[in-house]
């Protein structure tokens, strides 16, 4: 065998990864307190005087909704300071889509959840509460929006167009939120027959 | 702005008048839609006159979603939206004038359906000013929304499956208000249509406003 004379082909570094000191130690502390977590949860703790077993949820349901609002209102946020021109960098739109699956991923659980725990609760698995509605419909856009973000294409193309998109979510939640009241109140009073 | 938002609006409904795909497919297609809903609720007269406004809406959503998907088809063939591109013309009027066409269509449709709506399910006006006005408000919304994500969807490859999940759950506030101020003016139910009409407004002013703001970047980036 003889070696390749010339200069060495330079071929792409190897990945290296994402990771670094820093978040391999948040990830150990995140395992470790989710153990935690699940043990003060499910066996430590009591079951509730009068919800019984179903408090556990708790546990889990509003934290999950919390990380939802935080994923998607950072979504929002990065969106925003990518298509602001004096801010633009591609670190945003990183992490605007890093943060839409993790707020789409507890978005979901926080569905499912709160759907097993009405089922126990109230006896039905869902209810045509406006604050419910809503969730739903927002899990909905943001599948759309993972779903057109997984489409490729050329990634500053896309960032643009999708942060468009984004925005007009954004926009969208905010005519919600000043009808929102009305919409409750409708669902809540079913209309007069 | 004005006059290129006339001249592709009218060149949109030129295509459809020549190649009759409105009027030929989706149109009976809305048609059909009615008929199913009609076998969905086995016929129940009752029920289908009290659920007509939501079935004509839902009819109408699933209609307008094949008119967007029609107006940006006809500019996906031999390189058209290039061509688009290239006349100079306002981007902003583009989207005036795609849109005023998908809206010109949906109302064509819904007076169809209308039509279909009184035949098969039986219903009775009620308020006739609210019917028309609210009908006008909600097609504006669903147009601007269509043809705004009609061109977020128009560059991708997947964009016949990926634009009812992107338009759908944008649409359903025009859903609940139109719904709502149909039940009022057909006398269903004794809600305060004209209140809901101020959501359809406000839904179709934001959408329209968006639309001419950033459609110059979409028709740039798609």
């Amino acid at each position: 065998m003889t070696a390749v004379s010339g200069p060495r082909l330079r071929t792409a570094p190897a990945a290296r990864g994402t990771g670094n000191g820093v978040t391999r130690w948040l990830g150990l502390l995140a395992l470790v307190t989710v153990a935690v977590t699940a043990w003060l949860g499910l066996s430590y703790t009591p079951p509730d005087a009068t919800q019984g077993q179903l408090v556990r949820l708790i546990y889990i349901h509003p934290a999950a909704a919390t990380s939802c609002y935080v994923g998607f209102g950072l979504c929002a946020l990065a969106s925003v300071a990518y298509l602001w021109p004096r801010t633009r960098s591609r670190r945003w739109d990183r992490l605007a889509a890093a943060s839409a699956e993790v707020g789409l991923l507890f978005c979901v659980i926080t569905l499912a959840t709160g759907s097993i725990w009405g089922r126990g609760s109230w006896g039905v698995w869902w209810t045509w509460d406006a604050r419910l509605t809503l969730t739903a419909l927002l899990c909905a856009l943001f599948i759309g929006y993972v779903a057109v973000r997984r489409t490729g294409g050329d990634p500053e193309v896309r960032a643009t167009t999708k942060r468009a998109a984004r925005s007009f979510g954004s926009a969208l939640r905010e005519t919600f939120r000043d009808v929102s009241s009305e919409v409750e109140r409708a669902f809540k009073e079913p209309a007069e027959k | 702005m004005w006059r290129d938002a006339a001249l592709v609006g009218g060149k949109d409904l030129r295509v459809e008048w020549h190649s009759r795909v409105a009027a030929m497919q989706v149109a009976p297609y809305a048609v059909v839609v009615l008929l199913l809903f009609g076998f969905a609720f086995d016929q129940d007269h009752a029920l289908l006159t009290q659920a007509a406004p939501g079935l004509f809406w839902v009819a109408v959503l699933l209609s307008s979603l094949l008119a967007v998907q029609r107006s940006y088809a006809i500019e996906s063939s031999d390189g058209a939206r290039d061509g688009l591109r290239l006349t100079g013309l306002d981007p902003a009027g583009i989207f005036l004038g795609k849109a005023a066409a998908v809206a010109a269509q949906l109302l064509l449709l819904e007076v169809l359906l209308g039509f279909g709506v009184v035949v098969l399910f039986g219903t009775r006006l009620h308020d006739p000013a609210l019917l028309v006005v609210s009908a006008l408000a909600a097609t504006v919304g669903l147009a601007a929304a269509g043809t705004v994500y009609g061109m977020v969807a128009s560059g991708l490859r997947v964009r016949e499956t990926l634009l009812p999940m992107l338009i759908l759950p944008v649409v359903a506030p025009v859903l609940l208000g139109a719904t709502q101020c149909w039940m009022a003016a057909l006398g269903s139910a004794r809600t305060d249509g004209w209140k809901w009409l101020s959501l359809l407004a406000a839904f179709g002013a934001i959408y329209t406003a968006l639309g001419v703001v950033s459609f110059s970047t979409l028709v740039e980036e798609t």
